[in-house]
């Protein structure tokens, strides 16, 4: 691995939380935040057994629940400018695309969910996002 | 080579540098006619076979030369041979260790690069025992040896060249041995082994000679950023005149500074593989990150100067000899100082003495000292100013000249110009308009591209000018503040390297391959899925070891959503395309709408 920004970063305890002036703008962080509760109700319903679920059916509903955590902590730290929140963000995003290539590659392709992974990875990878959440300088 | 006089010598053993050694060095300078007096030299043939030309205490510089005569084969001295096994498991079992006392190993090579690298490592390493190697029992055997001699003198070949206005003093070490793989963890071993480092000087105003640069010899540098300023107190140590070299453990590369150096060699990719992983990690990059080798196999070369020290001051003193005609040696032997081991890339084979480079053409470095740290470009800087006056006149003869040209061609439009105006409006033939027109499109570009000549003159005249101010204030280096790439030591923050990170490292490829090899084996199905996340676990706990998980996270999710997106774009390519020109569409209409509104 060759990029050594993020380990300044890591180093560092002064930037837990964005400065106001550096905040992204609400067109980045909103569609994040409304699809991260969105996909953490729909874990969530799945560990209760409502709705289907890859990792439930694999598993049992324990990794549905934890990724219905995962995903509303995620919202919230992102919302709040918490580093630590686009740092969950982005691999929870990293995880479902690689699930939704996965189902792809298998013959069950989703190709709305593998749409949302794929706008929500790029999303946060924007230098506007990472600079504000403090994971490049 | 010019006449030499007494006061070449005087003049290098004024500036004799002071060499430090990493402490656990094993070989140092030393005389050639001891080491050809212990040499037997070899003829290898066209056909392959080799023959002896003279065996140990039959050469000496005289002997050498007559037994060359007539020989037209690739020719190589040898010292140390290959010892029996007996005697080599009698020196393992005594403890007796290719180092001197007090090397210790820096923080571990293999931590400082990821796991594709490790792997070409792995491979590097195995490539020895098929591309030819210095087996490790000549580099015990040469120790040996070397331990052996009763306190040779510490020899150094001087030379010194006289052009350009410059004076070069040219400083040629000879070593018996390079161990820099077998002692000290590094990329090559061979026997024998040429260092050189050079002193320019250029005249004073009162007659002497000041010196102006050093220049050492170093892996994977070449011309402005081998030298130094010799008054560059940061980079360059000058004590009562002697510049300090701190020479690599083993390898004797010259470094100026005293430190731990990292030496690279990449794996060489096909022309389209290199492209294509470029543009990757171009993609994968930090914004304004800097590009980086791809696969590097790294080796360090230590050169701490924390041992023995020879020059003028120190423990030890030289005891140099003058490079001129009557080392009739350096002339007529043209093959290499050690066995030759063949191998295509050269890191394990002997080198050729200070005049010759292996394939018995002239070194660059000896037929031109000063090209071989670009000071064939700058003129000393008694001359500076003369160089620059002339320059000047030159460019003001041309500026004169254009300004002439610049005036007929000027005077030539301008007619033409007029007559075309008149053709337009009294002649109603379409041709001879267009004509006249032609006529003057092409005397408007010479006219304009004079124009830029002369510009260019006049900033070229401009910068003479600001040059010969400066020299006027003081200012003796044309070159002073040029930014380039020079060799530093590895700073002390990257040497933090933490054992567990260092065990890992050594063990982790190893490991990785035996298990994705396991797996395989004992469950096929899954085997490709399970190595897949072997792989990706271990490069996760590294990741971890290194703090480099969140990158490590970043990259992996971007390059997944990039496929994604591929299949996305390939599977709905016709709705994307529409949905693209409306996107167009509505956007072009948008603005031609808010032009007129706004109008």
């Amino acid at each position: 691995m060759s990029d050594a920004e993020p380990t300044q970063v890591l180093a560092s305890d002064s930037a837990l939380s964005t400065d106001e002036s550096d905040r992204p703008r609400f067109l980045l962080v909103g569609p994040i935040f409304f699809i991260l509760v969105v996909e953490g109700t729909l874990h969530l319903f799945a560990g209760l057994g409502d709705v289907g679920d890859i990792a439930a059916g694999l598993t049992g509903p324990g990794p549905s629940y934890i990724l219905a955590a995962l995903n509303y902590v995620a919202a919230l730290a992102l919302a709040t400018g918490r580093r630590m929140g686009w740092i969950v963000a982005l691999s929870l995003g990293g995880w479902n695309v690689a699930y939704f290539i996965f189902l792809w590659a298998i013959g069950r392709p989703a190709y709305a969910g593998m749409a949302l992974a794929v706008f929500i990875v790029f999303l946060l990878n924007t230098e506007e996002m990472r600079r504000a959440y403090g994971t490049i300088r | 080579m010019g006449a030499t006089t007494g006061d070449d010598l005087e003049l290098l053993r004024r500036h004799e540098p002071i060499v430090r050694y990493t402490l656990g060095e094993t070989f140092f300078p030393m005389d050639v006619t001891t080491y050809m007096a212990a040499a037997s030299l070899y003829e290898r043939l066209s056909d392959g076979t080799v023959r002896s030309l003279a065996r140990p205490g039959e050469l000496n510089p005289t002997t050498l030369s007559s037994t060359l005569s007539g020989v037209t084969g690739f020719t190589y001295l040898n010292v140390a041979t290959e010892a029996p096994p007996a005697e080599l498991a009698r020196s393992f079992l005594s403890g007796q260790k290719l180092q001197a006392v007090g090397f210790h190993r820096g923080p571990g090579r293999l931590a400082r690069v990821g796991y594709l690298s490790r792997l070409v490592d792995a491979l590097f390493a195995l490539s020895l025992i098929l591309r030819g190697r210095v087996p490790g029992g000549i580099a015990r055997q040469s120790a040996a040896w070397y331990r052996h001699l009763e306190a040779p003198p510490h020899r150094y070949y001087g030379r010194v060249v006289r052009e350009g206005g410059w004076t070069v003093l040219q400083y040629w070490f000879f070593y018996a041995y390079n161990d820099w793989r077998s002692g000290f963890h590094g990329a090559n071993d061979h026997e024998a082994d040429w260092e050189q480092i050079f002193v320019y000087l250029s005249d004073d105003a009162d007659g002497g000679a000041s010196p102006r640069y050093a220049a050492y010899a170093q892996h994977d540098y070449h011309g402005e950023a081998l030298r130094r300023r010799w008054d560059d107190v940061d980079q360059l140590e000058v004590i009562d005149g002697h510049p300090v070299v701190h020479a690599g453990a083993g390898s004797h590369a010259s470094y100026f500074v005293a430190g731990e150096y990292l030496a690279e060699q990449e794996l060489r990719l096909p022309g389209p593989i290199q492209f294509v992983a470029h543009a990757v990690s171009r993609l994968l990059g930090s914004a304004g990150g800097s590009a980086q080798r791809l696969l590097p196999i790294a080796f360090v070369d230590y050169a701490r100067g924390d041992g023995v020290a020879i020059g003028p001051g120190q423990d030890r003193i030289w005891d140099p000899v003058v490079l001129d005609d009557s080392q009739t040696w350096a002339f007529d032997f043209r093959g290499l100082w050690g066995v030759s081991v063949k191998d295509p890339f050269e890191g394990e084979e002997a080198p050729a003495g200070p005049v010759f480079n292996r394939d018995a053409s002239i070194r660059a470095s000896w037929a031109d000292p000063l090209g071989f740290a670009a000071l064939d470009g700058v003129p000393p800087p008694d001359r500076e100013g003369d160089v620059l006056d002339e320059r000047r006149t030159l460019l003001e003869v041309r500026r004169a000249k254009l300004a002439e040209e610049v005036e007929a061609v000027g005077r030539e439009l301008a007619a033409s110009g007029a007559e075309l105006e008149a053709v337009r409006s009294s002649s109603p033939l379409e041709e001879r308009s267009d004509q006249a027109s032609l006529a003057v499109i092409e005397l408007r570009d010479r006219h304009r591209t004079l124009r830029s000549e002369q510009a260019a003159i006049d900033d070229r005249i401009r910068a003479v000018d600001l040059r010969r101010a400066s020299i006027a204030e003081g200012d003796s280096d044309p070159t002073a503040g040029r930014a380039i790439r020079i060799a530093a030591p590895m700073p002390a923050s990257t040497l933090a390297y933490g054992r567990v990170l260092e065990l890992w490292a050594a063990i982790s490829i190893g490991l990785l391959l035996i298990l994705v090899v396991a797996t395989l084996a004992i469950a096929p199905r899954l085997g490709v899925l399970t190595a897949i996340v072997l792989i990706g676990t271990f490069i996760f706990i590294e990741s971890l070891l290194r703090g480099t998980a969140v990158p490590l996270v970043r990259v992996t999710s971007v390059l997944l959503a990039s496929i994604a997106a591929i299949i996305l774009a390939v599977t709905f390519w016709l709705p994307l395309l529409i949905a693209v020109a409306i996107a167009a569409g509505g956007f072009v209409i948008w603005q031609n709408v808010r032009e007129v509104v706004g109008a």
